[in-house]
C-alpha cells in the first residue's frame, strides 16, 4: 500500500516539476551554449541542472522556476569549467566547431567571445532577461559591484565591436 | 546612440542570437540521464578512491607491519551547485548496487545534512582466541558490500616469519549484518589486500600468496568473483617480481603503486579495465607514497629519497604524469574530494612526546598545494616512553573524511606500531576524534580504519580493533 502511495506521489511530483521547469529547459540549453560557447557543454550542463533541480524540487520556494533553473545551470557550469581549466594541462578536450552559428550573428558572437564567461552570463541575464544587478549577483554569488563592473565593461566592449556592424 | 537605445538594440540582438542556438528537449524528470555522461568530469559515477602507502625499505626487510598497506573505496559526491536554497543533492548509485566507474544514478531521498557526530554501532567482529584478523579493503558490488582481509593463526610477530594465514571475505547486503563467506581452502597462505570492481563489474581481490618457488618467497595473486561468495584465482596482471601495494579506482581507470623488490624500485602502474596493467611511471628506489583516484584523474603523493623530500605527481589519464611544482608536506594519505584533492601530511621529524600537528593540504589539480587545515597529534606513553602520534591514512567516503594515526615504538622509528587516534571531518579543517578504542599500553593494538564507504547517508567503516576484524556503521542522529 505504501508503495502505491509513494508511486502516486512521485508521479504528481514529476508532473508538477515538469509543468513548472520543463518550459525553461530549451532556454537554459541556449543560454549555457551562449555563455560557454560550446553546444555540447550547454546540453550537458542543462541536463545535469535539470536533474539537480528535480532532486531539489521539494526545496524550491516556488517563486521563479526559470531563474532558479538558470542559477543552478550557470553555477554548475562555472564550477565545473573552473575545475576543468585547472586540469587543463592534464585533460584535453577538443573545442567543438560553431557550425550552428548564423551569418548575421558572427559579429556579436565574436564580440561576446572577447568577454569572460561570467561576463557573458551577466550580460545575457541583464540584457535579455531583465534581471537586476542585485539579482544577478545573487545568482552568480558575486558582489553587486562586481556585476555592475562586468556589465559596464561588457556593454562598452560590445558597443565598440558593433559600431560598424 | 544613447545608452537606452543601445541597450534595447543590444537586447534584441542578443535575444535573436540566443534564439538561433541549438535546442534540446528536456530529459524525463524521473530519469534525466539516459546514458553515461559525455564528460567524465560531470558524471555522477560512483567513484572509488583508494589511498595506500608504500614503505619500500620496510617491505624489502620483510617486516610484518600491517600498516604499510592501506586501501579504501568510496563514492565521491558531485560538486555542489544550485540556488542558495538548494543544498547539494545526495546522489548514490543505489543501495549496494554497483561499484564500477560509471554506474547509473538513482534518485534517493535527501538525507539530513551530514555531521561528524554520528551514532556509532559496532556491527560485527570476527575473532578467534590467539589469532589476529585484519580487514584490508571494502568495495561495493552488485551482491552487496564486500570486504577482504587476512586471518592469522597466531599473533603477528614484530619481526620474523608471519604465522600461517588465510585470506578472508566478508559480505553484507544491508551494510549492518556481516557474514564471513570465505570459501573453504580458497585463500590458504594468501593475504587479500585490495579490492576493485572491473569495468565488466566483476570483483577482483589482489594480494599475494606464500610461494617457496618464488625468488622472494611470495608472489602477487588475484581472485575474481561475481558476487563475493565464489572466487576463482586469475592472472594478477603483474609479474612475480612486482607486488601491487595499493589500488585506486576512479573514473579514468585504475592506478596502483607497485613495489619491485628485486630492482628495487617503486612504480605506478595503470589499467583501463582493472585487468590488464601497464607500467607507466617510475618513482625511484626509495620512498613512501599514497595513490588516489577521482573524477579527473589520479594523484600520487609522498616522499622520496633518504632525505624524505615531499613529492606529488598527478595524471589526467593515468599514463602521463606531471610532477607538482609545489607539493604538499610529507604525505601520509591522499584522497579525492568533490573534484579537489586532499593530503594529510606529517612533519619530517616527529618530536617524541612533544605536541605536534598533522597538516591537511588541498589542491585543485594535484600540482599546486596549499595548507587548508590541521589537527593536533597526541602523545601516548608506552614502555615508559612518551611517543607522538603521526598520521598514516586518509579516506574519503561521501561527505566524510577519515584520518588515522599511529604511534611507533621506539618512538617514530617505525619498528612496532600501535594505533593512535582516528579522526573524522567534513571539510578537512575541523576534526573530531572517533569514539573508538585507542591503543593501550600494549603494542600492536588499538583501532585501525582500513576502509570507508557511504551507504545511503550512513558511514560504514572497516578495520580492526586490537587485531580483530571489526565493522562499524555511523548513522546520522
Amino acid at each position: 500500500m505504501e508503495g502505491i502511495t509513494g508511486v502516486s506521489a512521485m508521479a504528481r511530483t514529476t508532473e508538477a516539476f515538469e509543468a513548472a521547469v520543463a518550459p525553461h529547459y530549451s532556454g537554459l540549453v541556449r543560454r549555457l551554449t551562449a555563455v560557454l560557447r560550446d553546444p555540447e557543454a550547454g546540453q550537458d550542463f542543462a541536463q545535469e541542472a535539470y536533474l539537480r533541480a528535480f532532486r531539489a524540487w521539494d526545496r524550491f520556494d516556488g517563486t521563479d522556476s526559470r531563474a532558479w533553473l538558470h542559477t543552478i545551470g550557470l553555477r554548475l557550469a562555472f564550477n565545473e569549467r573552473d575545475r576543468r581549466r585547472r586540469w587543463g594541462s592534464l585533460v584535453e578536450r577538443a573545442s567543438p566547431l560553431e557550425a550552428w552559428l548564423a551569418p548575421e550573428d558572427r559579429t556579436i558572437h565574436e564580440a561576446l567571445g572577447e568577454l569572460r564567461p561570467v561576463q557573458r552570463a551577466a550580460l545575457l541575464l541583464n540584457a535579455v532577461d531583465g534581471f537586476t544587478q542585485a539579482e544577478i549577483a545573487a545568482m552568480l554569488e558575486v558582489p553587486p559591484g562586481t556585476v555592475a563592473s562586468w556589465l559596464s565593461r561588457a556593454k562598452a566592449q560590445l558597443r565598440e565591436a558593433l559600431r560598424n556592424d | 546612440m544613447t545608452d537606452d537605445r543601445f541597450d534595447r538594440e543590444l537586447a534584441d540582438r542578443l535575444s535573436a542570437y540566443e534564439s538561433r542556438m541549438p535546442d534540446a528537449d528536456p530529459p524525463a524528470a524521473d530519469a534525466p540521464l539516459g546514458g553515461p555522461p559525455r564528460w567524465p568530469l560531470i558524471g555522477f559515477g560512483a567513484l572509488a578512491a583508494v589511498a595506500a602507502v608504500l614503505l619500500l625499505a620496510v617491505l624489502i626487510r620483510g617486516s610484518a607491519d600491517k600498516n604499510i598497506g592501506d586501501a579504501s573505496s568510496s563514492p565521491i559526491p558531485s560538486p555542489s551547485a544550485g540556488a542558495p536554497s538548494e543544498p547539494a543533492p545526495t546522489i548514490t548509485s543505489g543501495p549496494l548496487e554497483s561499484g564500477g566507474p560509471t554506474p547509473t544514478p538513482e534518485l534517493t531521498p535527501s538525507p539530513p545534512d551530514p555531521t561528524v557526530d554520528l551514532r556509532w554501532t559496532e556491527t560485527a567482529s570476527f575473532a578467534s582466541p590467539g589469532t589476529a584478523t585484519t580487514v584490508s579493503a571494502i568495495v561495493r558490488s552488485e551482491g552487496g558490500l564486500v570486504a577482504v582481509g587476512v586471518a592469522y593463526e597466531g599473533p603477528l610477530p614484530i619481526f620474523g616469519p608471519i604465522p600461517p594465514h588465510e585470506g578472508r571475505v566478508w559480505l553484507s547486503t544491508d551494510a549492518v549484518t556481516w557474514n564471513d563467506v570465505t570459501p573453504e581452502s580458497a585463500f590458504v597462505n594468501a593475504e587479500l589486500r585490495h579490492l576493485l570492481i572491473t569495468s565488466d563489474r566483476r570483483i577482483v581481490a589482489h594480494g599475494w600468496v606464500e610461494d617457496e618457488g618464488s625468488a622472494l618467497g611470495r608472489r602477487p595473486a588475484a581472485w575474481e568473483s561475481i558476487a563475493g561468495r565464489s572466487w576463482e584465482e586469475i592472472d594478477s596482471g603483474f609479474p612475480d617480481q612486482a607486488w601491487p601495494m595499493s589500488i585506486a579506482q576512479g573514473a579514468r581507470g585504475y592506478a596502483t603503486l607497485v613495489v619491485e623488490p628485486e630492482a628495487p624500485t617503486l612504480a605506478v602502474w595503470w589499467s583501463a579495465d582493472g585487468r590488464t596493467w601497464e607500467r607507466v611511471h617510475d618513482l625511484g628506489a626509495e620512498g613512501g607514497y599514497w595513490v588516489g583516484a577521482g573524477d579527473e584523474g589520479f594523484v600520487v603523493a609522498g616522499y622520496q629519497g633518504a632525505a624524505q623530500e615531499p613529492v606529488a605527481i598527478a595524471s589526467g589519464d593515468g599514463r602521463q604524469w606531471v610532477e607538482a611544482g609545489t607539493p604538499p608536506g610529507i604525505a601520509a594519505g591522499v584522497a579525492p574530494r568533490s573534484g579537489d584533492w586532499l593530503v594529510v601530511s606529517r612533519e619530517a621529524q616527529v618530536v617524541n612526546g612533544e605536541p605536534s600537528t598533522a597538516r591537511v593540504w588541498s589542491s585543485a589539480d594535484g600540482l599546486v598545494w596549499e595548507q587548508s587545515g590541521a589537527f593536533p597529534l597526541g602523545s601516548r606513553t608506552a614502555n615508559e616512553a612518551p611517543c607522538t602520534e603521526w598520521p598514516t591514512s586518509l579516506h574519503a567516503a561521501g561527505p566524510w573524511l577519515i584520518a588515522g594515526t599511529v604511534v611507533s615504538y621506539p618512538c617514530s622509528e617505525g619498528g612496532v606500531q600501535t594505533q593512535g587516534a582516528q579522526l573524522i571531518s567534513l571539510d578537512g579543517v575541523d576534526w573530531s576524534e572517533l569514539p573508538f578504542a585507542p591503543a593501550s599500553e600494549e603494542v600492536g593494538l588499538g583501532t585501525r580504519i582500513s576502509g570507508a564507504m557511504e551507504v545511503d547517508g550512513r558511514l560504514v567503516l572497516v578495520g580492526d580493533q586490537d587485531r580483530v576484524a571489526t565493522f562499524w556503521i555511523g548513522e546520522q542522529p
